[in-house]
């Protein structure tokens, strides 16, 4: 949290991974963009960003590195302007251009976007500023809506900056926990070769592709229901299931697929906090053969997510990591050791998972709003062992489906959306430009 | 839009191939672009780029051609390289321009001073390159802190967390002088007491905000 007194304050818990682990390929930059229903002004999308900044001083900030640890202090620089989108989507952040900004405000045609660096906050805190963002760019094209007041913030959104990692912290027994943790690592380490990651040939950086896809909310929540799933599990389940298709075309059916689903720890613990607060679960299917139909992946998925998703897990989870940043000795070890350690740890770790699939939620306006509203969908940076990631999101009954990928072949993709298309959903592609018949 | 036969799917992009089955399209001609064409542009800049790359290859191919056939007693070659190396770097920090100039200049002074020790070294070291040299380039790293201490007002206070890191590189030249890998005193004394008469400057001017500054970047826990 930004103290007003020494305007400076230290990360939250998560945060501390992010700037070891950043690569300019491997950005931990996400997006998320609202589609309007006409052309954006930049300038007046400027002055809505000048008025949003100062209801949100905690996102005034910029990255600075102690001998020991990051923290974040506020930044005095101008606001960078908003420009035309003339970059990839989750290019690394900040670039000297953004003034040491750690999100970047851009637009095109009739879409606005926001990119946070993910040391900053999560998908829910970035919601909580877009949707202020564009509130407030609306109601300054559209006076007769609403004549927005000095400090004018929506009924839903939060401003608090707490570091919930540390407050739902309770001490664990350390030996006990080593003892859990070391038996799961083995465990794990035997499972490294076994998981399945997606490979091919990869598009050369600084490209990166994009696909949208967008269906009908209702319907696909019918489809989910159909199969007594939630749609989480649905969704999860059809990209599970065509990652074991694509298994299968390389002439393998044995390998694990992890799928890593962050979950939003603020109705768990009851938090309203705008920093990050999630943790991973992990839906996971091991095919034994080459005959396993949708139904087994879904009953998979049911199964692991059941196990992954309780509280009792999450506090296990929370407290084992803030005990590891409240250890005096590893406190101790300088910034630039901390990172190095930090990234082998990752690096080893992230040989375990398989794909991303996050959900944004849903965009939440206030009625009079809605008719200027569109779409509303997010992106994912593509990370290490993971050249393609997945974001669901949802506005109104509009649900979207981004796949990002530096993988020359679409086949996942292709799988995905022809999957949900044999289940008579209308589907709509949108795309970056990579495939479009240039390769 | 245009519609895929084969994915079965709609397709807003002004296309004619299908982005995921690469099937062909049938479009109504209402086709709308929904992201810029990005590639075009990078494209060129990093062209400039690779065009340097591959002239710096090429050239040290050929420096190590010529000083295998052609050479003696010295080795030029590793003396071009490590300059074309040099040279590369530089261009690609001042192209790319993704750090604070700040940042650029001290990563060219600390680049240049490897430079120079590989050049003595190559040229039967004589130390000049530890004697002035090290010494010359601290300095100057000195004189870069003053100007942007001056210029970059709203960073003003965090370049006294810098100057420590300066201070403690003189301290080497202490060391090194105590292993007899320097021998001239005068440089390193003159070095020396102005990074500390900087560095006291900062603090005592910077008053509480320098301090203050000194104090975050130190944090070692959460309370």
């Amino acid at each position: 949290m930004v103290q007003s007194s020494s305007r400076w304050g230290k990360l939250d818990n998560t945060a501390h991974l992010f700037p070891a682990i950043s690569t300019k390929r491997t950005t931990n930059v996400f997006r998320q963009s609202v589609v309007l229903t006409e052309n954006i002004e930049p300038l007046i999308l400027q002055l809505a960003l000048e008025k949003v900044i100062k209801l949100f001083p905690a996102f005034k900030v910029r990255l600075r590195n102690g001998f020991f640890w990051y923290y974040l202090e506020e930044n005095l620089q101008k606001l960078p302007l908003v420009k035309k989108e003339d970059d990839y989507p989750c290019t690394k952040l900040p670039q000297p251009s953004d003034n040491g900004y750690l999100f970047k405000v851009s637009c095109w045609k009739k879409r606005i976007n926001v990119e946070f660096f993910h040391i900053l906050t999560d998908g829910t805190g970035a919601q909580n500023f877009l949707q202020e963002l564009v509130l407030h760019y609306i109601a300054f094209l559209h006076p007769e809506i609403q004549q927005f007041s000095e400090g004018y913030l929506g009924t839903d959104t939060s401003l608090n900056r707490e570091d919930s990692f540390f407050k739902n912290y309770k001490a664990v027994n350390h030996k006990e926990s080593k003892k859990v943790n070391a038996t799961t690592y083995t465990k794990e380490k035997n499972l490294y070769s076994e998981i399945y990651h997606c490979s091919g040939e990869e598009i050369f950086y600084p490209r990166f592709s994009v696909i949208h896809g967008f269906f009908s909310l209702s319907k696909i929540k019918e489809l989910a229901k159909k199969e007594s799933a939630t749609l989480n599990e649905y969704l999860t389940s059809v990209y599970i299931w065509c990652l074991y298709c694509d298994q299968l075309s390389q002439g393998d059916c044995t390998k694990e697929i992890v799928i890593a689903i962050p979950v939003n720890l603020r109705p768990w613990f009851n938090s309203i906090t705008t920093k990050n607060f999630f943790v991973m679960a992990f839906a996971k299917f091991k095919p034994t053969n080459q005959n396993h139909t949708f139904k087994d992946v879904l009953l998979a998925v049911k199964q692991s997510l059941a196990n992954e998703i309780t509280k009792d897990k999450f506090e296990t989870t929370l407290s084992w990591n803030v005990s590891n940043e409240k250890s005096i000795l590893k406190a101790l070890v300088p910034l630039r050791l901390k990172n190095i350690g930090l990234r082998f740890i990752y690096k080893h770790t992230a040989q375990n998972t398989t794909s991303t699939a996050s959900n944004f939620g849903s965009l939440q306006i206030p009625e009079k709003f809605k008719p200027y509203i569109t779409s509303f969908h997010g992106i994912l940076p593509i990370s290490y062992k993971q050249p393609i990631r997945v974001v669901f999101s949802s506005y109104q009954d509009t649900f979207c489906v981004t796949f990002s990928s530096v993988l020359e072949s679409t086949s996942i993709q292709q799988r995905f959306f022809s999957f949900l298309a044999k289940q008579n959903l209308t589907v709509t592609i949108e795309t970056n430009g990579e495939y479009n018949g240039s390769m | 839009m245009g519609v895929c036969k084969n994915c079965g799917v709609i397709i807003h992009d002004t296309i004619k191939i299908c982005p995921i089955c690469s099937h062909s399209l049938e479009n109504d001609g209402t086709e709308t672009n929904t992201y810029p064409q990005i590639f075009e542009k990078l494209h060129r800049k990093n062209l400039a780029m690779r065009i340097a790359l591959a002239s710096a290859i090429a050239t040290c191919i050929l420096l190590l051609f010529t000083d295998y056939y052609f050479s003696t007693h010295i080795d030029w070659s590793i003396i071009g390289i490590s300059t074309l190396f040099f040279l590369y770097h530089t261009l690609h920090e001042f192209l790319y321009l993704r750090k604070r100039l700040f940042t650029i200049v001290s990563g060219i002074l600390f680049r240049l001073a490897i430079l120079l020790i590989i050049i003595d070294f190559e040229l039967g070291f004589h130390r000049w390159s530890l004697d002035y040299g090290l010494s010359i380039l601290l300095i100057l790293e000195n004189i870069n802190l003053i100007v942007f201490v001056f210029f970059d007002k709203r960073n003003q206070k965090s370049y006294v967390y810098y100057d420590i890191w300066v201070v403690l590189s003189n301290l080497s030249l202490l060391i090194l002088q105590a292993l007899n890998f320097i021998r001239v005193d005068f440089m390193t004394t003159i070095s020396i007491q102005i990074s500390v008469i900087i560095f006291l400057s900062l603090l005592i001017i910077g008053g509480l905000s320098a301090r203050k500054e000194i104090a975050r970047r130190w944090h070692l826990r959460k309370k």
